[in-house]
């Protein structure tokens, strides 16, 4: 069934097909949406749900803990600030392995306060252990949230996941949306069944005090949990492609790759845009492409450098910046490229929600092209900035 | 000289630990682990002072026994009496601090 909704409206949407059975949550634009809809929904008897409003994040993230220790299938949402607040508890999830799923509005973190859209409120939660990914469209960002539940809880992963939608520009935007049938999503997404969990029946006991004998070899086993992830990340993105007809490519999508030779590294909304200005190019003969960074967590770093191999430039959109330089993309795909000789340029686009328009990806593309021919170019480029000349 | 004894450690490797640390019932070469491993794994040798309790000034008020954090003040009810298991008691002080009648000292543990 296809439906006009917004961005928000999508993933509660997502939340509610998954049956989740604890939503702790507290209120921040523009994520309040989310949880004002699955409020209705339990309000209206549509969903059998622990609805929980908490006096803050911080208390948002840590009933959420709880409620996945004790066996629960736990969704929330929040954004900017709101994820701020709760980062101490972030920490405390992922290496507990609670497969809580939480839609992240990504927003501007103050200061200065904004509301707009930019990364930098999810990339400072990048060490924390959750899973992170950023969805193009409302489609997406409804789909994903199924997927999210499906990768979190799989017993070779077990960690929290971040589905991050672009504030205001999926928000508040409607666009239609497939909305899959419950039975489907049923068959899809088995009920969360955990080995151990707190029940009194069986006692056990989660995120107790531990030494330094053991704190080395937990960490150690929470990576091989990510590594792992890549490979349920992609077996889930088949799956679902079977069942609902969308194939989203899993941990990076690509446009027009084949054979191209510069391409630029997108997130997020800025994509759709990047679309239009390939197929722009392509028609003028420039082999151009495009690569969509799906999941930042787990970073796809060989996938990167097999899909660099064939480049002669890379150019990394970044929606945030890293106070030392660059952006935060821009340094893991260096990282991840490192050895690869091809010029990898950095543009900075976007920050504070700054509308990012054709002209500045045609701009991106063509700066990345004359570092493809050999010619200097700086390595990181604000884009559209006053004072400023790329 | 007495030879001291090698420790009996619990040290898995990573693949083998519980997943996220979560621990049941359990028992290693090193004790019990998981819910109830506090009965044996005893943590009286954390105490730097224990409390000791003047019979005489005690009016078996009770506060100790409720305060204790840790459940070591037992009542003895054949007797009208308390005592303190030293096994568990971790020296906090709370029951001193607690007693209106200033029947119990904190002393060092050693002594």
């Amino acid at each position: 069934m296809k439906k006009v909704i917004t961005g928000d409206h999508a993933v509660a949407i997502g939340a509610k097909l998954c049956r989740v059975d604890v939503v702790p949550a507290y209120p921040i634009t523009p994520q309040t949406l989310i949880i004002e809809h699955i409020a209705d929904f339990v309000n209206d008897g549509e969903l059998d749900t622990k609805f929980l409003t908490m006096e803050s994040e911080h208390s948002v993230m840590s009933a959420a803990a709880g409620a996945s220790a004790a066996g629960a299938r736990v969704f929330t949402a929040t954004s900017s600030q709101g994820l701020a607040f709760m980062h101490e508890m972030l920490y405390a999830t992922a290496p507990l392995r609670l497969p809580v799923v939480m839609a992240n509005a990504s927003r501007t973190l103050g200061g200065p306060p904004g509301i707009w859209c930019e990364y930098n409120d999810s990339m400072g939660a990048r060490d924390s252990g959750w899973l992170q990914l950023y969805v193009e469209d409302n489609q997406e960002a409804l789909d994903m949230i199924i997927q999210s539940f499906k990768i979190a809880e799989d017993k070779r992963v077990l960690l929290p996941v971040m589905p991050c939608l672009d504030g205001f520009v999926l928000t508040h935007t409607v666009e239609p949306v497939d909305i899959p049938a419950q039975e489907d999503v049923d068959s899809f997404l088995a009920p969360y069944e955990p080995d151990i969990i707190l029940d009194p029946a069986r006692p056990a006991m989660i995120g107790t005090f531990m030494p330094a004998e053991y704190i080395m070899e937990l960490r150690r086993q929470t990576v091989e949990a990510f590594e792992s992830a890549k490979d349920v990340i992609m077996e889930v993105n088949d799956e679902f492609a079977k069942k609902f007809g969308r194939d989203y490519g899993g941990l990076v999508d690509t446009y027009r790759m084949d054979d191209a030779k510069v391409a630029l590294i997108t997130m997020g909304t800025v994509t759709s845009t990047s679309r239009e200005v390939v197929d722009e190019l392509r028609q003028k003969g420039e082999k151009v492409g495009i690569i969509k960074l799906r999941f930042f967590r787990p970073f796809p770093s060989g996938e990167l450098r097999n899909l660099a191999s064939n480049l002669d430039a890379l150019g990394v959109f970044d929606r945030s910046i890293s106070y030392h330089g660059g952006g935060p993309v821009y340094n893991e795909v260096r990282s991840a490229l490192f050895g690869m000789t091809i010029p990898v340029i950095d543009h900075l686009a976007g920050l504070g929600g700054r509308d990012v328009t054709k002209e500045q990806i045609f701009k991106m593309f063509e700066l990345t092209s004359r570092a493809a021919k050999g010619e200097k170019v700086k390595e990181v480029n604000w884009h559209n900035t006053r004072g400023e000349t790329v | 000289v007495k030879k001291l004894e090698a420790k009996k450690q619990w040290l898995p490797e990573y693949q083998d630990i519980p997943i996220g640390g979560a621990l049941v019932e359990g028992k290693t070469e090193a004790g019990l682990i998981g819910p109830g491993s506090f009965i044996e794994n005893k943590v009286s040798g954390w105490a730097t002072y224990r409390p000791l309790r003047d019979k005489e000034k005690c009016t078996m008020c009770l506060l100790c026994w409720f305060y204790c954090p840790e459940g070591t003040i037992v009542r003895i009810s054949d007797r009208g009496d308390l005592m303190t298991n030293y096994d568990y008691c971790k020296g906090c002080g709370i029951c001193a601090n607690e007693c209106p009648v200033d029947a119990i000292k904190m002393v060092r543990a050693r002594s």
